[in-house]
């Protein structure tokens, strides 16, 4: 019995760590910016070959600064054959963002994430730089000019575009080196008419538009801006229309979308909504967004969405709708509600208020089949009857979900950026009464009637003298109610330059909120029967935040003077409930150290996020400088965590981590921009692998399923199982601008390895490499942009247990016609996935010694190839400004075992206002 | 097999990346160091900024060629370049030590000559009007001298918009113009809306003060080569359907040069 709960338990281990490199049909494939630049837009791409937007159910970016607790959410849309988000400037926070992407497919059992290989452990880490802003760059000093043409801020027509420059310095004084002219940040130097003392240009090709001129003039150490100036290029035959001044009536766009798609054989239409408005009167803003599909099922968690911001200054603002919250790290952060989210920030921002209100998950209701009745017939008199079970079971995808609400608050005193002190709240419950939910055979006699009628009288008649007699498949349907609240406080020094932040927050989780706060006789079931009634009363009393009763995860109850006389119950206070952060940061030009400490308990739980590692304790030291006027950024850092924060586990795991990244991030475009890091992480919880028996049977001791040791009396143990492992993380990344054949190239190229080598477990090595290439390249000549790329992924788990390979490749571009006003576009990719996997079972000897037990890999290799093509190809074409038409295409085919022919055809008409 | 060819394909990407990356292709079109060039090259006194339809360009050796219009945007006028149009042609002239501009009408012929500093803005310069008519801006600061010789007069600035005909005729939309008569040596200034008008001679100057009228119409065909275009952004305050006082914000491109 023992070996069949190990074995299954064990093998379920298994498949979850490694169901993530899974056997889908679908790769994420994404080249990660080898910098995140905080004075730009930084746009992440991920892209899926062969998904269509019918099968996405959520895609979700998930992303932390600088080791941040958990992670905060963002759903990412999927547009133009790509999911795609960006972080703005005033978003990126910190020296570095680790993030990763998941994506949930509405028939998929599974999720698909990037980075493959346990993406939360392992996100895609980028540093953050402060680019190269034109007052950062150094003026070069002595060099006079004159502006001949364009004058700064004019405009000109196409044809008439002629870019003239007059240098007056004197040689001896200047550094040698050389003038170079940018125009739109490309260098143009070599097709430019220069000299000594002047340069002039005529450049071909200009867009109508804003466009930039910039002169550097580059030595063999530095690039110093001479000059730069704007100029524009319009047609005179038209005036330039910039729209009314801020007003009520809103601006904005809709996009209505037709889709045809097959696919395996299947035709299906679909068709979406989607729209963005806003507009302003003074201080008050507002904007409104709404996506409708013909999509929206009553069993998936809302595929319609809309939402309304509005705000007047700083001091006011609201979302409704579908909207993605931000309270704090602890409590919310980035999960989608339907609600409301409002602040007010009012005395100089002296007085800060929130307030969330909504529900998290709407309800599903169950579908239940018909109660199963299994008859049980004596072994020895197979027409005797010894029992009935009655099952009442779930259609397929029919179990649900109940309406979960969400109502939350902070309260903060003072100005953040000097000092405030917050207390927050947050409660999210589900409502028991939102969805007909059978627990037992009473519930069902208030269902329909079809569930049980087809049983006998005598059947009905058992379960309605003894309705627990019912059981539901898979267990029934727990509604949850969880609580968390806290405080926290913030103050800072020497401009915002030094500061500290500190956050606390207890949490409670009831997982079945059934029947109430606990009542005497529950508590006597317990065990509790001395229980005091002015006890229960305060429990009674919680009950309006959290239902205290035997099923919250942490019972705030505890014997005093057990096993005494006196024995008897108090209240207490957990421990385990609670989260905390605090962290103290001196944020200077040139230095960025923080060290932050955590401290959070095993039982704590936020049910709006549940990226936040729990049962964890330590200290993350970062520091980031700058060297060579902002070029070269290098951070190190040092962790040290460990669990079992509350002494419930029997061993724990400390778990160290080194890391040091290095950026080059040059001012000179001519120069690429390089990242490269590693980090070094070894868990170890002190536990000693050991099991002679296996080790004389196998010579492995650690293929052992159990670990042992003997007492000094001779008597065989079983042990915590060891752990002890390292991990090493390097990665590399090169960006480069370069331009060659009238082409301005980008090219980028990703290297990233993981290595993790476990000591004590034969089968818990992983080995993971990916390399990605992307170029993209714009025609200086032609309105021609295209792309090309390549990824290749290799995985090795398990000493053999699962190797994945993963090969891609993906070639597009777009070009424009008729003026700009039709644009066409294509791409194709092509992905090859080998997988090769054995499975692992337990050899137990043919006894019922479980301490000889030992895991081996089957011989039988079970392989599974399959390729994907995708070509993906539209065109938009724009009548004017106002209405556009976009026409896309795409045509998947999957090779292979399961072989699959998908194509999709959408038509979009835009209409902007 | 097949794991060895997509090993093989993406090293060959690899090889295919590093040679483009590597390939410095700054070399692709070489700018030769800055010590070749000093010597070889100056700076030009003025370039043809912009002309219609038919403009000479005579040069020091009087060789003389025709600006395409297609190709010439920018021309380089050197010390002792000759500039001139025909019977429709126009041309806008920019002075490369400091921006100054000379609009020159149809049937107008002019010879550019001056020296500039390598260091400075201050140059010397001086437009012979051996016919027509051309209307000039300077630049008042670091401009050295300007001047604009007639056969009769000769008309020194520094810092003006005024015109002169190749006949001794000068006017001054702005600023301040010292107009010598080239034989008695006879020099007055002219201020803002005067004339001045030396006779056959170059002896004796006649100046008098311009009526608005006789300004604009001395000025008009001067706007031929205004196609640079000034942004600027203009207000409209209307009421719309529903009574609302509305404000439209336009941006205009008013011409300039």
């Amino acid at each position: 019995m023992i070996k069949g709960v190990l074995k299954t338990v064990f093998l379920l281990g298994l498949a979850v760590l490694y169901s993530k490199n899974g056997f889908s049909q679908y790769t994420v494939q994404h080249q990660p910016p080898t910098v995140l630049d905080r004075t730009v837009d930084n746009a992440l791409q991920f892209f899926v070959p062969g998904i269509l937007e019918t099968d996405v159910s959520e895609a979700l970016l998930f992303y932390r600064f600088d080791g941040d607790l958990g992670y905060s959410q963002r759903e990412i849309f999927f547009i133009n054959g790509a999911f795609t988000t960006s972080f703005g400037p005033e978003e990126l926070t910190g020296t570095g963002v680790e993030y990763y992407f998941q994506l949930s497919l509405r028939n998929a059992d599974q999720d698909l994430f990037y980075p493959e290989t346990l993406p939360s452990e392992n996100p895609v880490e980028v540093q953050i730089v402060d680019g190269a802003p034109e007052d950062e760059i150094r003026r070069a000093d002595g060099i006079e000019y004159t502006i001949l043409s364009p004058r700064p801020g004019n405009g000109l027509a196409l044809n008439d575009v002629y870019v003239g420059i007059s240098l007056f310095y004197d040689k001896e004084t200047l550094e040698p080196g050389e003038f170079r002219l940018f125009v739109d940040n490309v260098d143009v130097t070599a097709r430019a008419d220069t000299s000594d003392y002047f340069i002039s240009y005529v450049p071909k090709g200009l867009k109508m538009g804003t466009h930039t001129v910039r002169l550097d003039y580059v030595t063999a150490t530095e690039s110093l801006n001479v000059t730069g100036w704007e100029f524009r290029v319009v047609d005179p035959k038209k005036a330039s229309y910039s729209g009314l001044a801020p007003r009520l009536i809103p601006a904005g766009r809709v996009e209505l979308t037709a889709r045809n798609q097959v696919i395996s054989g299947d035709i299906n239409n679909a068709f979406t909504g989607r729209t963005y408005l806003s507009g302003a009167k003074g201080l008050f803003k507002y904007s409104l967004n709404a996506y409708i599909t013909s999509q929206e099922s009553n069993r998936l968690q809302p595929q319609n969405r809309y939402g309304l911001s509005m705000a007047f200054g700083k001091w006011w603002s609201l979302d409704a709708g579908h909207i993605y919250p931000n309270m704090s790290r602890f409590t919310i952060s980035g999960r989608r509600i339907f609600g409301v989210n409002t602040s007010m920030h009012l005395l100089w921002e002296g007085l800060n208020v929130q307030f969330i209100y909504g529900q998290i998950n709407r309800k599903v209701t169950n579908l239940y089949n018909p109660i199963e009745v299994d008859t049980i017939f004596s072994a020895s008199q197979p027409d005797s009857v010894l029992d009935k079970t009655y099952t009442l079971g779930f259609k397929s995808a029919g179990r649900g979900t109940f309406n979960r609400k969400i109502i939350g608050g902070r309260i903060g005193i003072g100005n953040p950026r000097k000092f405030q002190f917050g207390l927050q709240a947050m409660k999210v419950e589900d409502d028991t009464t939102s969805l007909f939910n059978v627990v037992n055979f009473r519930d069902v006699l208030e269902g329909s009637s079809d569930l049980y009628t087809h049983l006998s009288i005598a059947d009905q008649n058992r379960l309605i003298d003894n309705p627990d007699l019912l059981q539901i498949q898979g267990g029934t349907v727990r509604p949850k109610g969880n609580f968390v609240a806290g405080a926290d406080l913030r103050f800072s020094f020497d401009e915002n330059k030094i500061r500290f932040n500190t956050e606390t927050v207890a949490s409670a989780l009831n997982d079945n909120i059934y029947g109430g706060p606990l009542d005497s006789l529950a508590a006597a079931d317990l065990g509790f029967e001395d229980i005091d009634q002015s006890n229960l009363d305060i429990l009674g009393q919680l009950a309006r935040y959290i239902i205290i009763n035997e099923n919250i995860n942490i019972l705030p109850i505890r014997f005093k003077d057990f096993n005494t006389d006196s024995s008897s119950t108090e209240v207490f206070f957990p421990t385990s409930v609670l989260g905390s952060n605090s962290e103290l940061i001196f944020n200077y030009p040139k230095n960025r150290l923080s060290i932050q400490y955590r401290w959070v308990g095993p039982d704590f739980v936020s049910l709006a996020n549940s990226t936040i590692r729990k049962d964890i304790a330590g200290f993350t030291i970062s520091d980031r400088f700058r060297l060579f006027r902002n070029q070269l950024y290098i951070t190190l850092g040092y962790e040290t965590l460990n669990d079992n924060v509350s002494n419930s586990k029997n061993a724990t795991t400390d778990t160290y981590s080194y890391r040091t990244n290095v950026s080059w991030f040059p001012v000179k475009e001519v120069l690429p921009r390089v990242s490269a890091g590693f980090r070094y992480r070894k868990r170890d919880n002190s536990v000693n692998r050991y099991n002679p028996i296996v080790e004389m049977i196998t010579g492995n001791q650690n293929v052992a399923v159990q670990n042992i040791r003997v007492t000094t009396d001779g008597d065989t143990l079983i042990t915590p199982t060891p752990r002890l492992n390292t991990t090493l993380n390097l990665n590399f990344s090169i960006t480069q601008q370069v331009r060659f054949m009238d082409m301005v190239h980008d090219a980028t190229i990703s290297l990233s390895t993981l290595d993790t080598k476990d000591e004590v477990f034969e089968f818990g090595d992983v080995k993971n490499s990916a390399l990605s290439m992307n170029i993209t390249s714009r025609f200086e000549t032609i309105p021609l942009r295209t792309q090309l790329g390549s990824t290749i992924n290799h995985t090795q788990s398990g000493n053999g247990l699962l190797n994945i390979d993963i090969f891609g490749m993906y070639a597009g571009g777009s070009y424009f016609l008729l003026d700009g006003k039709l644009n066409v576009n294509a791409r194709l990719a092509f992905t090859n996935n080998i997988t090769r996997s054995r499975s692992l079972t337990v050899v137990d000897n043919g006894d019922f010694d479980i301490y000889n037990d030992y895991f081996e890999l089957t011989s039988a290799l079970n392989k599974n190839r399959f390729s994907t093509y995708v070509l993906v190809a539209g065109a938009e074409y724009k009548f004017d400004n106002h209405h556009s038409f976009i026409f896309d295409s795409n045509f998947t085919n999957v090779t292979g075992e399961n072989s699959l022919n998908d194509r999709i055809v959408q038509l979009r008409y835009i209409y902007r206002f | 097999m097949k794991t060895l060819r997509s090993i093989a394909v993406s090293l060959i990407l690899v090889v295919v990346c590093s040679a483009m990356l590597g390939s410095d292709s700054y070399r692709e079109d070489p700018v030769p160091p800055m010590k070749e060039q000093i010597g070889q090259q100056v700076r030009p006194l003025a370039v043809v900024r912009r002309f219609k339809p038919t403009v000479f360009l005579t040069n020091k050796e009087a060789r003389e060629r025709k600006l395409d219009l297609t190709q010439d945007l920018g021309e380089s006028l050197y010390s002792g370049d000759t500039l001139s149009t025909n019977k429709e042609g126009y041309a806008l002239v920019i002075f490369t030590a400091d921006g100054t501009v000379a609009k020159v009408k149809p049937e107008s012929m002019l010879i550019v000559s001056g020296e500039t500093l390598a260091d400075s803005k201050i140059s010397k310069r001086r437009i012979d009007m051996e016919q027509g008519e051309a209307n000039f801006v300077v630049e008042p600061i670091g401009s050295g001298t300007f001047e604009v010789a007639t056969s009769r007069s000769v008309a020194s600035v520094k810092g003006t918009d005024f015109g002169t005909k190749a006949y001794g005729y000068v006017w001054v939309n702005e600023g301040q113009v010292d107009v010598t008569a080239l034989n008695s040596g006879q020099t007055i200034s002219l201020y803002e809306q005067m004339y001045a008008q030396v006779d056959p001679d170059g002896n004796n100057i006649e100046s008098g003060t311009l009526s608005d009228q006789e300004k604009n119409n001395l000025n008009e065909g001067y706007d031929e080569m205004d196609e640079e275009l000034i942004e600027k952004t203009i207000k409209v305050r209307f009421r719309d359907a529903n009574g609302q006082i509305r404000e439209i914000e336009v941006n205009i491109f008013e011409k300039g040069n």
